[in-house]
């Protein structure tokens, strides 16, 4: 057969119908709703230097969540982000302050772990067929025990080069956002336009099918691990760089914040369905709550509260939406 | 009317797209021994799941000594004495045989189970049943036929009228069904009315007092067992002619692209042998679950094989999994399209370029996306798909263009074989019949086809050359012109593990 003859005949890329305010995801919406809210209660909240900062904040929330939403496409969920964030943040630190003219080497070094903790989590769920939620529970747990005993208290130090990672600014524009634009226009790339991520979707969507039709289901299982595993290794390294030092307990909210924003951005736990554009903007408005709380004076622990019934939410959202389908 | 002790009258079920009982109507006397025959689809498992209601009928009614009995739920039907026992048992396997023939009915004293009298009285009701079994062992140590005598002597504590049994022996050595069929006379003697299905016409001689027989969802006709020979009973299950138009045969070669040999894997099959030949149509037939569906897993790699040689072209090849029979140009559209040869979330070109990207549609790293697009619509264009735009999410087509999907999935990666099983399983008329064209084209270009088909007009009508599968063994081959729905159907109901037994006692 020969491909390229036939392409003046074919259809126009059918889209989906109806309104276009419909077919925008609501978390756009929530995203507008946030920061409408946060303009009016702040009025510094939409000055250059505030959106700086709150892209500045959100950016290791918006690494750990592409790692994160790559899993739950795969119907999977990884609890051992936030350790690895943990774990990797005091590996740098605490060797950086040590042998500072090795930043680089560290750094792969911080990579190399994050990627065993991916490997071994996606082993166990590709081969062994243990199930996510446990595996990762028990090896972050185990991380997080392990970031625990190389520093039981904040302390280290990064070097100034390093520092610059998440201080550089290009003109007004802070580094960070030129590593979330690249990672999620090239992630986004990955997933939708090569058999790889065409192949997530349809692990995530049926196994079985996905199997059937000559995909190699276990190694698409077992990278997307990995691929959590280094990006939340570069969430960890991004906040040790802001931060100027290593702390054990850094990492804590980030497994559950990456599943809320996964969720929220219209991934769902059932699998198949999701993309990295809505956990971006789920990440966003995580971040973004986070600041207004503070600025709010609100006390962290209905900060707790608020998270939690944004995550049963959008659980409710995902159920429903399921339920609709079927 | 009759004064019968249970009726079902005039009943009527449709599902989408098919209709699987019109207007049956039976009448049972107090203590009678029923069977239930017909083919596969015939609509015996829809009769009883209706009767004990597990499904609604559409229409009709059910009465029960004279009275018309209305229920939604099968708990319903147990209370009115009704039980079903299928293949797969309904039995907690840690608890002991007595806590089981008494589970939600144990005698109380002091607030908990009084366990002195709850084996006295489970003992009580297996002595009635004539038979010997220790209720204190618990039930996962049992054999098949223990644990069914134990949901027999569970339901018998429950006042049970009503015993309805879908192929109770197929588990079962030829002791066993002798001694199942003792228990049934016992039930009998007892008042008890029991709806026996099977497809071994031997064993309903040897035990119904008469006999019904369904076809197509309808009723056929019910004689008293005396009255009728086992080829009356076949010639009333198979009285139909083909009815459908298949396309012609006119497309077999004799260069063989497949071959299995000694294909064994677990229990399921035993020494396999087959070859398909380029353009040729194979049709695998036998009754369900006699190794069909394990053998067309094991040859597109979905489970290993435990022993046996696949031979692509003459070669030898190792096929481990479906991603390498994908790269021997075998391709495999599954009975079960939902669970197995779809991924419903996604949308169609997504489903249709599935086994293609990487071989096919892929330029570097990246899908070719105008390939990718020409690719997808050629296909929908030759099958006809019916979408409102090829990302369209395959949950809500229709079941005649979700088959088309997987069909032009296949279509796409050019193979040499296709293994094809129920390839028009719930689909409509017309996707049937373009379906079957489909595939005759596909065998004009070269490619050769194994398909498995438990509906007979379709093996008839589609294939060169038929085997009937029964235990696992291939046990009869036959050319299309030699073959009968009758050959067919006597091969495959040939009790062969019952001759193998003779042979070697």
């Amino acid at each position: 057969m020969s491909e390229t003859t036939i392409a003046a005949g074919t259809q126009p890329r059918a889209r989906p119908k109806g309104n276009i305010f419909l077919r925008i995801g609501p978390v756009y919406y929530a995203l507008v709703t946030i920061l409408a809210i946060g303009t009016i209660s702040q009025p510094t909240f939409l000055t250059l230097r505030s959106v700086r900062n709150i892209l500045v904040s959100a950016t290791p929330w918006s690494i750990a969540t592409i790692g994160q939403t790559v899993v739950i496409l795969t119907a999977g969920i990884d609890l051992s982000v936030g350790p690895v964030i943990s774990m990797t943040n005091v590996i740098a630190a605490d060797l950086m302050k040590k042998y500072p003219e090795q930043a680089i080497l560290i750094i792969l070094l911080c990579l190399a772990a994050g990627l065993m903790v991916g490997i071994v989590n996606g082993l166990a769920v590709a081969y062994l067929r243990l199930n996510p939620f446990i595996i990762t529970l028990a090896t972050g747990t185990a991380v997080q025990g392990l970031a625990l005993e190389i520093m039981y208290q904040p302390s280290g130090m990064v070097t100034s080069g390093f520092r610059q990672v998440s201080r550089g600014t290009l003109g007004p524009i802070p580094y960070a956002v030129g590593y979330l634009l690249i990672l999620y226009l090239v992630g986004s790339y990955i997933l939708k336009r090569t058999p790889y991520g065409l192949s997530i979707y349809a692990v995530g969507g049926n196994e079985t099918s996905a199997r059937l039709s000559g995909i190699r289901t276990k190694r698409i299982l077992l990278s997307v691990y990995a691929i959590s595993g280094l990006l939340a290794t570069c969430a960890g390294l991004f906040i040790a760089s802001r931060i100027g030092s290593g702390d054990p307990l850094v990492g804590e909210p980030y497994a559950l914040d990456s599943i809320t924003a996964a969720v929220l951005g219209g991934a769902s736990l059932f699998g198949g369905v999701g993309d990295l554009w809505g956990g971006l903007a789920g990440a966003l408005i995580i971040a973004i709550l986070s600041t207004l709380l503070n600025m709010n004076n609100i006390n962290p622990f209905y900060q707790w509260i608020i998270k939690g019934a944004i995550l049963i939410g959008a659980l409710a959202i995902d159920f429903f939406r399921k339920g609709g389908r079927q | 009317m009759s004064n019968a002790f249970l009726e079902m009258r005039g009943i009527t079920k449709d599902f989408p797209g098919v209709r699987a009982l019109d207007d049956v109507s039976i009448a049972v006397p107090r203590g009678e021994v029923r069977a239930l025959v017909g083919e596969n689809g015939a609509g015996k498992s829809t009769l009883i799941k209706i009767l004990s209601g597990a499904y609604q009928a559409d229409r009709g009614e059910t009465w029960l000594q004279g009275q018309r009995i209305e229920y939604n739920r099968p708990l319903e039907a147990l209370e009115l004495g009704i039980v079903a026992i299928y293949q797969e048992f309904n039995l907690v396997p840690q608890l002991s045989v007595a806590e089981n023939i008494m589970l939600g009915q144990a005698p109380r004293r002091w607030g908990s189970i009084d366990s002195v009298e709850m084996h006295r009285r489970a003992g009580e009701v297996l002595d009635q049943l004539g038979v010997q079994l220790d209720i204190h062992v618990s039930v996962s140590e049992l054999s098949v036929a223990q644990q069914q005598i134990t949901e027999i002597a569970k339901a018998l504590v429950r006042d049970l009228q009503i015993l309805i049994m879908d192929e109770p022996t197929a588990a079962l050595t030829n002791v066993e069904i002798e001694s199942l069929f003792e228990v049934i006379r016992t039930l009998k003697g007892r008042g008890v009315t029991v709806l026996y299905i099977s497809h071994r016409l031997k064993e309903i001689f040897a035990v119904a007092d008469s006999v019904t027989v369904l076809k197509d969802g309808k009723l056929v006709d019910t004689k008293p067992i005396e009255e009728v020979t086992r080829d009356d009973v076949v010639r009333m299950m198979i009285g139909r002619q083909l009815a459908d138009y298949y396309p012609p045969k006119d497309t077999a070669t004799d260069e063989v692209v497949l071959r299995v040999q000694n294909l064994n894997w677990s229990d399921s099959l035993h020494d396999v042998n087959l070859e398909v030949r380029r353009g040729e149509i194979v049709g695998v037939a036998g009754l369900e679950g006699q190794g069909q569906r394990e053998l067309v897993r094991v040859i597109v790699g979905a489970v290993r094989r435990d022993s046996g040689e696949i031979y692509r072209d003459g070669q030898p090849i190792r096929i481990e999994s479906p991603f390498d029979a994908l790269r021997a140009r075998i391709g495999f559209i599954p009975d079960d399209r939902k669970a197995e040869g779809l991924v419903l979330v996604r949308p169609a070109n997504e489903n249709i370029a599935l086994a293609s990207l990487r071989e096919r549609l892929r330029s570097f790293l990246f899908v070719d996306e105008r390939r990718e697009r020409s690719f997808v619509s050629k296909l929908i264009e030759a099958l006809d798909i019916k979408l409102a735009g090829r990302s369209q999410v395959v949950m809500n087509l229709s079941g005649g263009n979700q088959q088309k999907v997987v069909v032009a999935k296949w279509l796409g990666t050019e193979p040499e074989v296709l293994i094809v099983s129920e390839p028009t399983r719930g689909i409509d008329v017309g996707s049937k019949s373009e379906i079957h064209h489909i595939m005759r084209d596909l065998a004009r270009e070269g490619v050769g086809i194994l398909m498995v088909s438990s509906e007979m007009p379709e093996i008839l009508g589609m294939s060169d050359r038929i085997v009937v599968m029964s235990g696992g063994r291939i046990v009869a081959e036959m050319p299309y012109e030699a073959a009968t729905e009758a050959a067919i159907m006597a091969a495959a109901t040939t009790d062969v593990l019952v001759e193998e037994s003779a042979n070697l006692g």
